[in-house]
């Protein structure tokens, strides 16, 4: 019986081997002038996901107190930021 | 044996990788409050040059003014400041506390270097 487990457990094993030498880059298939093979041409690169809570970006038009904006610059380490 | 120093490993070892990630998250929410002040730092230097007409990005025999300069580079320097301070890695609530202190007065510099160029 536990002869008849490792001989499967060997063979998932190779066939995995085996998938992995035939379809990723990495395998035989992969050609010089693409490194990613024929079939993984089509691939669409994502576009990067924008990171959760980026800072805001600000734009002043010639109304704007400037002085005003200044002093809402108010830059603390907050003890509550540890909590 | 190998059970009870499995356990005493994972023990130590799983809440200081969560504490480690705590304070990156404290880390980044802070930089990112900073951020938003050197932000609104850059948009009020852009406006500036903008209403007294500079254009120039260089000072080349005399260019722009001196005090617009500084101000320029202190808000450069915060900036790059923030960057750094975004991938540093820390072991202690304190570490980070001073860390954080320092990058708040750099924040301050720029904003009194600001505050120089709108008297």
């Amino acid at each position: 019986m536990k002869k008849i487990f490792w001989l499967i457990i060997i063979i998932a094993i190779g066939l995995i081997v085996l998938k992995i030498f035939t379809i990723t880059p990495l395998g035989w298939k992969a050609k010089l002038n693409s490194p990613m093979g024929q079939k993984n041409q089509n691939i669409v690169t994502p576009s990067p996901i924008p990171a959760l809570n980026m800072p805001k970006t600000f734009k002043f038009d010639g109304k704007t107190d400037l002085k005003q904006e200044l002093n809402k610059v108010n830059p603390q380490v907050l003890d509550s930021d540890f909590e | 044996m190998k059970k009870i120093l499995l356990l005493i490993f994972l023990i130590f070892l799983i809440p200081s990788k969560v504490f480690a990630t705590n304070l990156d998250t404290i880390n980044q929410k802070v930089c990112n409050r900073f951020e938003e002040d050197v932000s609104r730092l850059a948009a009020i230097m852009e406006q500036v040059r903008d209403r007294k007409g500079i254009k120039e990005t260089r000072v080349a025999f005399g260019g722009i003014d001196d005090v617009i300069k500084s101000a320029d580079y202190l808000i450069t320097f915060a900036a790059e400041a923030i960057a750094y301070q975004r991938v540093q890695k820390f072991s202690s609530k304190q570490e980070l506390k001073y860390s954080l202190e320092v990058l708040k007065s750099k924040v301050l510099k720029a904003k009194i270097g600001a505050g120089k160029v709108l008297e």
